[in-house]
């Protein structure tokens, strides 16, 4: 990989730099994460596709965090982009390393003064003039429907078709219960603790952007309560926060009809590590992830829908 | 002199649950405990292969085609439900698109058939998959990076 990686670095800097460290970052599952330090002093991560992997793609991601930073949003830059998978065989980007504390694998807490940064830049987020930089297919409030059909399609395609019962309630259950939408956002899709690089008070960068997508904001302050962060905080101090730092009030409502959502998109998206398992990447968090972790969310959905028709 | 003690026989050939044990103890004792602290990424890979393993020491015979045919019995149960479509193969891709499709038709209706399907056959359809979360659930553990004793 690494003199493929350099030659291409090379022929996107336009010099000669030669790289000289190289190492995988230990975080993620959707992505290889490569450290990569040039001779001239400048650092990089490679984010290196694996397999298709949760059903995004590098391409989209880049596109979200190249919109992210020219909206003003703390990203680390996106430098080059290769889609194809001829180089390394996977596709993968590239953007600026960014220097900065980042909580370990299976660490969930924050300290009050940078959950309150968090809030506050995950708000300025969701606010932000998306329009301006970013094109969706169909109409903005109808980005609800469109991501409940997004992921129904990414978990038949890892299956082959074969249904699994469950879900296929769940996504009914989603599109009826579907509420209007007043004002799509940016969505980061998977914000939280171990997917932002912070100084210790405030965030540097969002990271981890392969769920990012327009849509309604609620679904990431669910994530938080409910997933994401819910070792973090109560959900009760999380609604707080919301409240005192964004002025946003997440309802009963909000949070079962989007706890719901973000369980159907990571059994979904869990699905595909199963595939990657059989033909692409037989590593064992893919054949973990696509077994025991999409059946728990699989569960998550069934418990939360209940019986209500 | 001690009296020989009686020892059962040993097959030649390896059997499964000697392999999955030689496994099981030398990714354990071996190369886990050989990898630094600072390795997080093969450390976390290797506590999940051992988890794997264990998965593939205690989860039994494919119950697939046993449960496919427990929801073929329900839904032959409510042939009469409007709801229930099935074309009455006993296949996993029949029977689950049958289940997925009453279930998914239930949704928002409030009336006899609807409450029968959500009644009868969705509690099987959720007994079915915890039935496979017990076995499966210690993998959530090893992906954590815990591992059972």
């Amino acid at each position: 990989m690494r003199d493929a990686l350099q030659t291409w670095l090379q022929s996107q800097r336009g010099d000669g730099a030669v790289i000289t460290d190289l190492r995988r970052i230990a975080t993620g599952n959707s992505r290889a994460m490569w450290f990569v330090a040039m001779g001239d002093g400048d650092r990089y991560v490679a984010r290196v596709e694996q397999g298709g992997v949760f059903g995004t793609s590098g391409a989209d991601e880049f596109e979200l965090m190249r919109a992210a930073a020219a909206l003003g949003c703390p990203v680390a830059p996106v430098r080059w982009l290769e889609p194809t998978g001829d180089v390394v065989g996977q596709p993968f980007f590239v953007m600026d390393f960014v220097d900065g504390a980042a909580t370990g694998r299976d660490d969930r807490s924050m300290s009050d003064a940078l959950a309150t940064d968090f809030v506050r830049r995950l708000h300025e987020l969701h606010g932000t003039d998306w329009a301006s930089e970013l094109t969706i297919d169909g109409a903005p409030e109808d980005t609800t429907h469109r991501q409940i059909d997004r992921w129904h399609r990414v978990y038949l395609d890892a299956t082959d078709g074969r249904v699994i019962p469950l879900l296929e309630e769940g996504a009914a259950w989603l599109h009826h219960h579907a509420a209007p939408l007043s004002r799509a956002g940016i969505v980061h899709g998977d914000p939280g603790p171990g997917n932002f690089v912070h100084d210790g008070s405030r965030v540097v960068a969002f990271t981890d952007w392969e769920f990012a997508h327009v849509g309604d904001p609620m679904e990431d302050w669910a994530y938080l309560v409910n997933m994401r962060g819910n070792r973090t905080m109560s959900p009760e101090a999380w609604l707080t926060l919301f409240r005192d730092v964004a002025g946003v009030d997440v309802t009963d409502r909000d949070l079962r009809y989007w706890s719901v959502f973000n369980y159907f998109k990571g059994a979904c998206a869990n699905a595909t590590c199963r595939r990657a398992f059989a033909t692409t990447n037989p590593a064992p968090n893919m054949g973990i992830i696509g077994t025991a972790l999409h059946q728990t969310f699989v569960r998550q959905v069934a418990a939360l829908i209940g019986e209500q028709p | 002199m001690a009296e020989p003690t009686e020892r059962p026989e040993l097959p030649g050939r390896l059997d499964d649950g000697e392999l999955w044990r030689c496994v099981d103890e030398t990714l354990t004792h071996v190369i886990l405990a050989a990898l630094p602290d600072d390795a997080e990424w093969a450390r976390a890979a290797a506590v999940q292969l051992i988890g794997l393993v264990r998965y593939a020491e205690r989860r039994g015979a494919d119950t697939t085609a046993e449960r496919t045919r427990e929801l073929a019995r329900v839904l032959r149960q409510l042939a009469a439900n409007e709801l229930v479509n099935w074309d009455g193969q006993v296949s996993e891709r029949s029977v689950d698109d049958a289940v997925g499709s009453a279930l998914a038709d239930a949704v928002g209706r409030t009336d006899a058939d609807a409450d029968e399907v959500r009644r009868v056959l969705r509690p099987i359809a959720v007994r079915q998959l915890d039935d496979e979360l017990a076995v499966t659930a210690p993998l959530v553990a090893a992906f954590r990076g815990k591992l059972d004793a």
